[in-house]
This record gives C-alpha cells, structure tokens and sequence, in this order.
C-alpha cells in the first residue's frame, strides 16, 4: 500500500497477517474441535433437576390439596379403603310386584317412594321436632390398642364383647395370640362410636387410637337426584302404559320400564348402604398383656426384605420419573416461549444491523 | 494489481481471506477521510477506520450481493460506527479483538495529515459558534489551531504545554464540537463513497 499514512499501512501489515493465517487454516485440514457436549449435558442435566424439583413441588402442592378436598372436614381413610357403594347385584332387591304390568302405582305425591325400602327415606326426613334433618354422611371408623394387666386378657375380652353389646353393636371378627393379646373388630351404631372409643379406652393403657371420617355426603345427594328423575320417568311410564292400544306400545313401554326399574333398584341398593355405613361403625382393637406378642393383621407386619426393598426402589424411581415429567410439563411451555423471544431479539437485532450496514 | 470489482473482492474472501487486503487497499483512505470530516477528531477517525475494517473482515461471510456495488456495505458498516460514536462517545474495539489486531497510538505526522483531509472552511463559522460550549483549555487550543492556524509546536509554545498536550486538547475539543453539530443536524463535510 502507498498510503501516506503510517497508521494504515500497518494496519494493512497486520490485516494482511491475519488474512495469510486464515488463508493458511482454511487451507489445511480442518482440525476436529472436540464436541462441546460437556456444557449440553450439563444444561440437560440441570434442567431434569429443576423439572424434578417442580414437580416434586407441583405434586405435594396437588396431593395436598386433594386430600383437603376430600376430607371436608374429616379425614380420610387412607388405610382400608372401603368401596362407597356396592355393585347392583349385591343391593337389596326392594321392589314389590304386582299386577299385570309387575309393578305397583304409587301415590299421586311420588308413587315411587312406596316402592322403596323404607331405611332410603328414614336419614332426610325432618325431624320430629320441625328442626331441618342432617343431611351430611360421614363414614366413622377407628382402632385403638390397649395394654391390660398381666393376667386379664380374658377378662378384658369378655369386657371388648359387652362393650359393642351395650353399645348396640357385635363382634364381627377376633383373633387371640398366646392367650395374652388379641385383635377384634366390633361393629357398633356410629351414636355410640365416641362413647365406645372411650370405654374401650379405660380397659387399660392406651397405646395408639385413631378414627377417620369418610364424607360421602356428596355422593349421597347425587344419588337422592338421580333417584328423584327415575321416579318420575317411571311415574310417566305408568301413565303412557294405561293409554297404550296396542300389544306393539305395551311391549315397548314395558321394556323402558323395566329398564328404569332396574335403575331405581340399583340406586335404592347404593343409598341403602351408604346408610348402613354411616348408621354403623367399624372400630379395630388390639388388646395385648405387657410383653406380649401383639396380634397384628398381615398388612402391618414389618420385616426387612429385598423383595420389598426392590418394589420400594422402583416406586421411588417411578415418583422421580413422574415428578420429572410433571415439571417438564411445566417447563417445556416456558422454554419454547423464551425460545420464541430470543428468536426474535436476534431477528429484530440482525435486522437492525443489516439496515445499519445498507 | 487485481482488477475485480469491490462485490467480488468481499465474495471471494470468505474463501480466500487475503483478497480482502486488496479492498482495504482500494478504499481505506476514503475511509478515513470519511469519518475526519465528520468526527473533526484525527484520533478517533484513525480508530473508527481501524474498527470498521476489522469489522468488515470479521463478518465478511455475512455479506450478500445483493445487485449494489460491494463498498456499499462497507460504508454501511463505516456508517453504523460513526453512529454509536456519536451516540456514547467511545469507540470500539470488539472487532480488532476479535481478528487479533492491537490498539495503537496514532503517529504524530498521521495526526497532522488527517487534520488536513478535514476541510474546516464550511463550518467555521459553525465552529466559532460552538466553541462556546467548550472549557477554555480546549477552546484556546481549537482558537489556535483551526482558526489562527498555527501549527502544534506553535500553539504549545503559545499555551505553554507540551506539544501532545496540546494536540490532545485541540482533538478533544474538536470531537465536542462534532458532537454539538451533529445534534443540531449540521452535515460536516461532503459524501465520499
């Protein structure tokens, strides 16, 4: 270069270097740069954490709230889950037939209702004293477990049996161990849960106690409606039936019957046990003497074991699994978000420059 | 003495990085000459020269033909520079970094020389005006330099300072006046590309 100027000549020696250098590389075989996966794996790696740390944060925050929702002011038997309701087959078969349709009109009021067990309608009538009836249904249940005296378990089982008795319940099952400890589980009118509980309590020292409440309240009143409408329509079917001409509209209108029968007994039958469920209540017992082995059921047992070791494992891997796709869940909408703003950052900023240099 | 054009010089040094020499060559001293007429300041417009080929040679694969002669997007780069320096005062040096060129202190004959590309007669009464937005340091220097014009050893002698003292408050004071025209929109000096 002639320039007059001795700041761009060198300027153009020390352009002309690098361009020789970069002309020299680009010549040369291109050298295989190591593969920068240790920062990719270490972000891939950082973000399962976090996604684990959120869903682990998002399922406790979810379970929680769960199970306040479904305790409703009772807790929850967690333990031994009851089913609510039973199958169709097993509720009681309430209808009465007769005639020549099979069924019997009720009253003009609601002729369904006489059809019914009696013990659907007994829970929600007002009181006799004009008061508005309880309609909450909660499900009682407990266990308590006791230490007696040396010497007196026999004793203090007669004194378990008298218990439910005078309570107005029963034994439904007992087990004994060595004649010194035993585990019974009475059923008694759940009037007389707490009363029992304490009974119970003073034969002797207590270990443990708990009792939980199921509210199936909630079902309880979703079955009253629906019961409400098949009533009806079936209230609708008798009378189509008297107006019916043909043996083809008589055939027809019985069948739809028939069906809506089956529906009102399958609904009497559930809310007939969520009844007896909640008129009555289970209470589990353990009474032992002091150093005696306590009669537990199998599901309480705890001995160490690999097999149980293993199953506990792979639940603990399968909670990490889920804990870290639920935070994926809620990372993956963020991430193409911010993915989408860089995008287009860099355009704007591309843009910007590119109109900058034109 | 390569005779293809400026687009094909800057196409074909993304493969061969050396004919990218041959368009600074071509185009440096209008460069230069560019921003001494805007900037008024010989050191800065040497750095804002310096920065804008770095630049030009650091991205130089970015460039797209796009039907316009080549220098275009030099110029475009050129005046991208001259826009944040007037915007923060400061020059950059991200591109020299980035290719490997130091920073160096411009000579003093460069000094001198760069001055003269600047043709002061449009704006001097612009100037006179705008001396007044300057400290009375600069301002004597600029008064002595520009308007007087006496050279720098005279203008030291009569400020009694060195003669790089003096040279520093003259540039100073000359990039604040840039500064103060080019925010009352006044056009400094004719387009070379």
């Amino acid at each position: 270069m002639d320039s007059e100027f001795e700041f761009l000549r060198r300027f153009e020696g020390e352009l002309s270097a690098r361009a020789r250098a970069d002309a020299r590389r680009e010549a040369s075989p291109k050298p295989t740069y190591p593969r920068r996966w240790k920062p990719w794996l270490a972000a891939a790696a950082l973000l399962l954490v976090l996604a684990a740390g959120i869903g682990a944060l998002a399922s406790s925050g979810l379970s929680g709230s769960e199970s306040s929702m479904a305790a409703g002011g009772a807790q929850v038997n967690e333990r031994n889950p009851q089913p609510l309701v039973p199958s169709a087959s097993s509720a009681p078969n309430s209808q009465v037939k007769s005639g020549l349709n099979g069924y019997t009109l009720g009253s003009a009021n609601d002729a369904g209702s006489a059809t019914q067990a009696p013990d659907v309608q007994q829970n929600d009538q007002p009181g006799s004293s004009g008061q508005p009836a309880d309609l909450s249904k909660i499900i009682r249940d407990g266990q308590i477990a006791v230490t007696i005296e040396d010497g007196t378990f026999k004793a203090a089982a007669g004194s378990v049996a008298h218990i439910a008795a005078v309570n107005g319940g029963s034994i439904l099952s007992s087990s004994t161990e060595g004649g010194d400890s035993g585990s019974f589980t009475i059923r008694i009118p759940a009037a007389n849960f707490d009363k029992a509980m304490v009974q119970l309590g003073q034969l002797g020292t207590i270990d443990s106690s708990a009792s939980q409440g199921q509210d199936v309240t909630a079902q309880y009143v979703d079955l009253k409606a629906h019961m409400k409408i098949y009533l009806s329509r079936r209230r609708v079917l008798f009378g189509l039936m008297d107006k019916a001409t043909t043996i083809g509209q008589s055939l027809t209108l019985q069948n739809q019957l028939d069906q809506v029968q089956l529906k009102i007994d399958q609904i009497t039958g559930q809310i007939n046990y969520i009844n007896k469920q909640v008129a009555e209540s289970t209470i589990k017992v353990d009474v032992h003497e002091p150093g005696a082995a306590v009669a537990e059921s199998p599901d309480s047992i705890d001995n160490p074991s690999l097999g149980r070791a293993w199953d506990r494992a792979v639940q603990g891997l399968l909670n990490v699994v889920a804990a870290t796709l639920i935070g994926l869940g809620y990372l993956i909408p963020l991430l193409i978000v911010a993915g989408i703003v860089v995008l287009i950052v860099r355009s704007v900023r591309r843009r910007r420059v590119a109109d900058d240099e034109a | 003495m390569d005779e293809r054009s400026d687009t094909e010089l800057l196409l074909a040094s993304r493969a061969e990085p050396v004919a990218f020499v041959e368009l600074y060559r071509r185009h440096a001293e209008d460069v230069l000459r560019y921003f001494a007429r805007r900037t008024l300041d010989p050191e800065a417009a040497a750095e804002l020269t310096a920065e804008t080929f770095a630049e030009a040679y650091a991205s130089r694969r970015n460039y797209r033909d796009t039907g316009t002669n080549g220098v275009a997007w030099l110029y475009g780069i050129a005046r991208h520079q001259l826009g944040r320096f007037f915007r923060t005062g400061m020059i950059d040096a991200a591109a020299r970094r980035r290719i490997g060129i130091a920073r160096e202190a411009l000579p003093a004959d460069d000094y001198e020389r760069i001055e003269e590309l600047v043709d002061l007669a449009p704006i001097r009464e612009a100037l006179v005006e705008a001396l007044g937005t300057l400290a009375e340091d600069q301002r004597d220097a600029l008064r002595l330099r520009v308007i007087d014009g006496l050279g720098y050893q005279e203008v030291a002698q009569r400020l009694g300072c060195a003669e790089a003292a003096a040279r520093q408050r003259v540039s100073r004071g000359l990039r604040r006046i840039a500064m103060v025209l080019q925010e009352r929109g006044l056009t400094l000096a004719t387009e070379v590309e």
